[in-house]
């Protein structure tokens, strides 16, 4: 990991195109603002963790589970309102 | 026609096995590019994204709107122009979907969605979802 230190107002610069710069230290918390095509997606660690992980789950899911999936799947009628998960 | 399904032989009830193209590959995977949808149920229920690169690599996918009755995924301009989405298309949304603990879930966070037309997909990240990467929907084995 490259560790680099910065005061607010100052800036990295990731390749040609993305710039990260230190807006404002506010207690434990670290305000970043990011430059980036919009090509290129930013996301919060932990989001794309889990985003990664349930990806890697889903893949791992499909040989045991296929049919018995599919059978419990179609008893299911979907919810009216959609209910937020708990 | 049937085809080899992560060492599973699948008979795809599909006439033609949709060739789908995820440019960016997927969150997190970004070697995850091409795949096949396939229908190895009668009704569609459940579709397997199959690799066409990896024989191993293969998602089970469903659409969501099974599972939440008026789920919708908002697109940014550039979502749409990765799709090449003319402006009265809509996508195809399918949610990836995993076991945990003997409960089926599916992830409400990261849709796939997908130009049926050209077969272009990328996979969304919804950032102010209210559900999760592990919506349940029910216990696998669940009895009526």
């Amino acid at each position: 990991m490259l560790v680099l230190t910065r005061k607010p107002e100052q800036s990295l610069r990731l390749g040609d195109t993305i710039t990260v710069t230190v807006l404002a230290i506010e207690g434990d918390r670290v305000k970043l603002g990011i430059e980036a095509p919009r090509t290129v997606s930013v996301l919060r660690q932990e989001l794309f963790v889990q985003i990664q992980a349930a990806n890697a789950a889903a893949a791992a899911a499909v040989q045991p589970n296929l049919s018995d999936v599919a059978a419990v799947l179609r008893r299911q009628a979907p919810t009216i309102a959609g209910a937020p998960t708990p | 026609m049937s085809a080899t399904l992560a060492s599973t032989t699948v008979e795809s009830h599909a006439d033609s096995e949709t060739l789908i193209v995820f440019p960016n590959g997927l969150v997190g995977q970004p070697d995850w590019k091409r795949f096949v949808l396939m229908t190895p149920e009668e009704d569609g229920t459940i579709q397997v994204l199959q690799s066409v690169e990896q024989a191993e690599l293969a998602l089970m996918v469903t659409n969501p709107m099974q599972i939440i009755a008026n789920y919708s995924v908002p697109l940014s301009r550039e979502e749409r122009a990765v799709l090449q989405l003319e402006a009265d298309e809509q996508p195809t949304v399918l949610c990836t979907i995993s076991i945990h603990s003997n409960l089926i879930t599916t992830n409400l966070v990261g849709p796939l969605v997908v130009n049926s037309r050209n077969g272009l997909g990328t996979q969304v990240v919804v950032l102010d979802s209210p559900y999760s990467t592990r919506h349940p929907v029910a216990a696998l084995g669940a009895q009526e």
